[in-house]
């Protein structure tokens, strides 16, 4: 048997895993830059006037204000977003994991509607938005045009309502995984009692999925803070608010969000050299707000997949 | 029988109070017609939601294809094969009557060409990507880079155009477009590194974390006994891969395929930022400056002629664009679904 | 089909195999000869921290079939897959002591595992047929070792294969079906004849039949009794009928130690250790 021996044939070692190694060595360099660069370049201009100052019209980079109206926009349209859309995803996900009969064509249907408009461009959703909301009949949402049947069609609340279409079927997908890996035995307990359906649901199943759900809800906001094409396109291009002069009051609130506005989003868009904008310094500092936003939601994600990791021993 | 016949009414009312105050389960027993009224009204409740989010996709299908009609019917099957967008625009912008006459076929061959090269791009990097983190990575690597991919899903689009802008075109003016170069094609269209390379790049890295992530589900998802037999036979570890994993993966691995596609199909801001001022379709007969030209994909072409959409046509015509967009992406998200059965039935049959 | 299933099995002969005279005089034979082909010395084995195996000492003798038998979870798979080296796979896993084939340490270090693996053949448990083609599975072995190899040379390969495992007859006329197409007992077949075509010296069978029907087992047991003509066999089982009926040696293995090893007959009637014959009667398992 002398031929297990001494085979080390020269192995022919194809070059397949080291190029494996080597793709991926190449994206995780792109995708550290992509994080680190702006965060350099953007930390640069981040000082307390940048962070509260409102933009100023201005081509000179020095003149053009800082980013205190953005940062409010998209708080704005993340809070119109998730207050709509965290009880309707909810509902729809309960629904779909716990009443619904799994093979039944009305269930397969509603689930085959949500992915759907998961494929959906932001672009195709922003227009759609704007078709929906030019609509005389629904200027309650933005204002009303001078001498046409037309409503002006660019609010936060448009935007904040069109932003729904873009998320909603994200959240209900986490709020549903969530939702079908809490242990069949909780609800087998629960019904052991003699409770109701909708009690086990409340009280058994839903606190054992919160994170989950809190994490779908998070994915949410990361998105909505991310988007471009449904603000640009629904909530407008004007740098600051263009509602009540004194935005910030309380009472004036219900006009702020009927009037336009910018996000972080279409701030970055207009300030590059893409938009009309002049300031890419301001831009990146724009960004590095908006980062790190979405890195602390991101950790708050992971932190929230590692307990729930804990409590499920 | 005879021990409760001996109870009196009273003290049965009492135990019974007794019960219903300690065992609470009991206790929903005599208010249930209350919990069950409520129950079917939540249940109601929910169904509604439901049905609101599943009936979402059907309105918006239907308003982008009724504000898109018009559009086609002045211009028939012309709208796709004929050229000539930005110029349309301007007419229908400058003048004072309607004009109707928009040629798509520049953004459509955009889209195309955009998206068909960063899948080429993605499908390289990402397979290796995805066989490293299925197969050959070491636990202690293992989860940072898969951390490092999801970050790289959540990054925004518009971050990702204004890097694009701000390093790959001026990169790209700088490697691949000599004056002499600029010169030469100024009379075609001009050359600033605003291009169908940039647009490529940019695109493939912000879909690879999609394909990643389902095409190392689906690699994971191959039954292990499956490699052990072909290690039992001999077979070293990178052609079990090859030849056993990959094969029985590949459903999974095209439906990721899919999902990136309709992701960079959809894809509007980024391209805009660094894809091209101007809807111009690339000519192949130019050699290697097919890539230096400047694009505008569907999806970018609405972002970027939204100053124009006060005029009623231009309007209109954007929505045609975007009743073709919703077509392409319903296809491919069905397609995905279907996809991504198949292969989830192929495994499950196997683990029997 | 089940009348000629049920004569079969009523046809089976009755008690332990061994007893039965040719069983009985190979397994003087090979005592004879007294040719070890797989064995162990002092062998000791880890999963990180937690010893699995304990100071086995076990020769295989060319041409017999040993069975490995004891409760679950006392080490008999391991230490199955510790000589062909497959829990190399397992990152946590640890191993000292000898483990030689025809005298060659198999962890030496200029040892080709490709090659040791196709010596040392492995059928599973379950049977685990690629998705391919019937012709393909048998194939696949052969062409990852052999890429040059002629179509024609190959279709000899995988009929001789299919004929030393008793398939051939049941798919030669549908090579291209697909190797799940077909039932429980032709699937673990398929996966020995996968395992014949590479031309093994031993074949190990973990559990192999524990996942089949009785009609099935028998006609793999007496399988595997033609087969240890040319092969060493060493199979690994709870079914202590089955170990009577077709082994010529036990091997009883209890929490990672080798209790005791011997003649099947001998074993079975008047085994040496008290927890071999407690084993062997039923008291534990």
């Amino acid at each position: 048997m002398i031929d297990i021996a001494l085979k080390k044939k020269r192995n022919r070692t194809s070059p397949g895993p080291f190029l494996c190694w080597l793709s991926t060595a190449i994206i995780v360099v792109v995708c550290a830059g992509l994080v680190i660069y702006p965060l350099i370049v953007g930390a640069k201009a981040i000082n307390l006037e940048f962070l509260l100052t409102d933009p100023l019209p201005s081509l000179k980079e020095e003149l053009s204000g800082g980013i205190l109206t953005p940062i409010a926009g998209t708080i704005i349209i993340i809070l119109i977003t998730s207050v709509i859309t965290t009880p309707i995803a909810l509902g729809t996900a309960i629904y779909l994991t716990e009443y619904a009969g799994r093979d039944k064509l009305p269930t397969r249907l509603m689930s085959l509607g949500i992915d759907v408009l998961a494929g959906v461009p932001s672009a195709v959703l922003a227009i759609f938005g704007l078709a929906v909301f030019s609509l005389p009949q629904l200027a309650i949402f933005s204002s009303k045009v001078e001498g046409a049947e037309l409503s002006f069609g660019n609010s936060f609340l448009v935007g904040g309502i069109v932003m729904i279409l873009h998320i909603i079927s994200f959240v209900i997908k986490a709020m549903e995984e969530s939702i079908k890996s809490v242990p069949s035995s909780y609800r087998d307990a629960a019904y052991a009692l003699g409770t109701t359906r909708w009690r086990t649901i409340k009280r058994a199943v839903l606190p054992a999925a919160r994170p989950g759900i809190i994490t779908g809800i998070i994915l949410g906001i990361g998105l909505i803070a991310g988007d471009t094409a449904i603000i640009w396109l629904c909530v407008g291009g004007s740098m600051t608010m263009t509602g009540a002069e004194q935005w910030w009051l309380p009472w004036n609130w219900l006009a702020v969000i009927q009037h336009s506005g910018s996000t972080l989003t279409s701030y970055i868009f207009y300030s590059s050299p893409a938009g009309e904008g002049n300031s890419p310094n301001k831009a990146f500092g724009a960004v590095f707000v908006l980062m790190v936003i979405i890195l602390a939601l991101n950790l708050i994600v992971d932190y929230l997949g590692k307990t729930k990791k804990i409590t499920q021993v | 029988m005879k021990a409760f016949d001996s109870k009196t009414a009273s003290s049965v009312e009492q135990e019974n109070i007794v019960l219903k105050q300690v065992y609470s389960p009991l206790r929903i027993e005599s208010a249930s017609r209350r919990y069950r009224l409520w129950d079917k009204i939540v249940e109601k409740l929910l169904l509604l939601a439901a049905i609101i989010s599943g009936s979402l996709v059907l309105v918006v299908i239907f308003f982008v294809i009724k504000e898109a009609i018009p559009i086609f019917v002045h211009n028939g099957v012309r709208f796709v094969t004929a050229g000539g967008w930005d110029q349309d625009i301007s007419k229908a912008w400058a003048s004072v009557e309607p004009m109707w006459r928009f040629g798509a076929l520049p953004v459509i061959v955009g889209t195309f060409i955009a998206t068909g090269g960063a899948l080429i791009l993605t499908f390289i990097l990402g397979i290796g990507c995805s066989i490293f983190l299925a197969e050959l990575a070491p636990d202690a690597i293992r989860s940072p880079v898969e951390a490092i991919i999801r970050l790289l899903a959540g990054i925004p689009s518009v971050v990702f155009g204004l890097i694009g802008l701000m390093i790959v075109v001026p990169l790209i003016m700088d490697w691949f477009i000599s004056d002499e170069l600029a010169l030469k094609y100024i009379k075609i269209v001009p050359l600033d590194g605003q291009s169908l390379l940039a647009g490529i790049l940019v695109l493939t890295f912000m879909i690879l974390p999609f394909f990643i992530t389902v095409a190392v589900d689906a690699l994971r998802a191959v039954p292990k006994t499956y490699k052990e037999a072909s290690l039992a036979l001999g077979v070293n570890g990178w052609r079990t891969i090859v030849k056993v994993v990959i094969p029985v993966a590949t459903p999974g691995i095209v439906a990721g395929i899919v999902l990136a596609s309709g992701r960079a199909v959809g894809e509007a801001i980024a391209l805009s930022m660094v894809a091209g001022a101007m809807a111009f379709m690339p000519d192949p007969s130019h050699g290697a400056v097919f890539f230096l030209e400047p694009i505008r994909t569907m999806a970018s072409a609405i972002v970027d002629n939204k100053e124009t959409m006060g005029a009623e046509t231009v309007e209109t015509a954007l929505f045609a664009i975007g009743s073709l967009l919703l077509l392409v992406s319903v296809l491919l998200s069905l397609t995905a679904r279907i996809t991504f059965n198949r292969f989830q039935k192929r495994v499950m049959g196997m683990v029997e | 089909m089940e009348n000629k299933d049920m004569q079969f099995l009523r046809n089976q002969s009755y008690g332990p195999a061994p007893l039965s005279e040719e069983n009985g005089e190979r397994a003087k034979m090979a005592a004879k000869t007294n040719t070890v082909k797989i064995e162990t010395r002092n062998l000791n084995a880890w999963y990180g921290p937690k010893q699995v195996i304990f100071s086995v000492d076990l020769p295989v003798i060319e041409n017999e079939i040993i069975a490995f038998i004891g409760p679950s979870g006392c080490g008999k798979s391991t230490y199955l897959r510790c000589m062909n080296r497959m829990n190399d796979i397992i990152k946590s896993f640890r191993i000292e002591g000898d483990i030689t084939l025809d005298g060659y340490d198999i962890y030496a270090r200029d040892v080709d595992l490709a090659t040791l693996r196709r010596k040392v053949g492995m059928v599973f448990q379950h049977p685990n047929p690629f998705p391919m083609s019937i012709f393909d599975n048998i194939a696949f072995g052969v062409r990852e070792s052999n890429r040059r190899i002629k179509k024609a040379e190959l279709g000899e390969i995988v009929e001789e294969s299919l004929r030393q495992a008793s398939l051939w007859n049941e798919v030669k006329d549908n090579l291209n079906a697909s190797g799940l197409s077909l039932s429980g007992g032709q699937q673990q077949r398929l996966c020995i004849a996968r395992a014949l075509a590479v031309k093994p010296e031993v074949i190990m069978l973990d559990e192999p039949c524990s996942s089949l029907d009785p009609v099935s087992t028998a006609r793999i047991e007496e399988l595997l009794l033609q087969l240890c003509e040319e092969y060493t066999i060493i199979i690994v089982t709870h079914n202590l009928g089955q170990a009577r009926r077709i082994s010529h040696r036990m091997a009883f293995f209890l929490n990672g130690r080798l209790i005791e090893e011997g003649p099947t007959a001998e074993m079975s009637i008047r085994p040496r250790c008290r927890e071999t014959e407690n084993y062997l009667c039923g008291r534990f398992g």
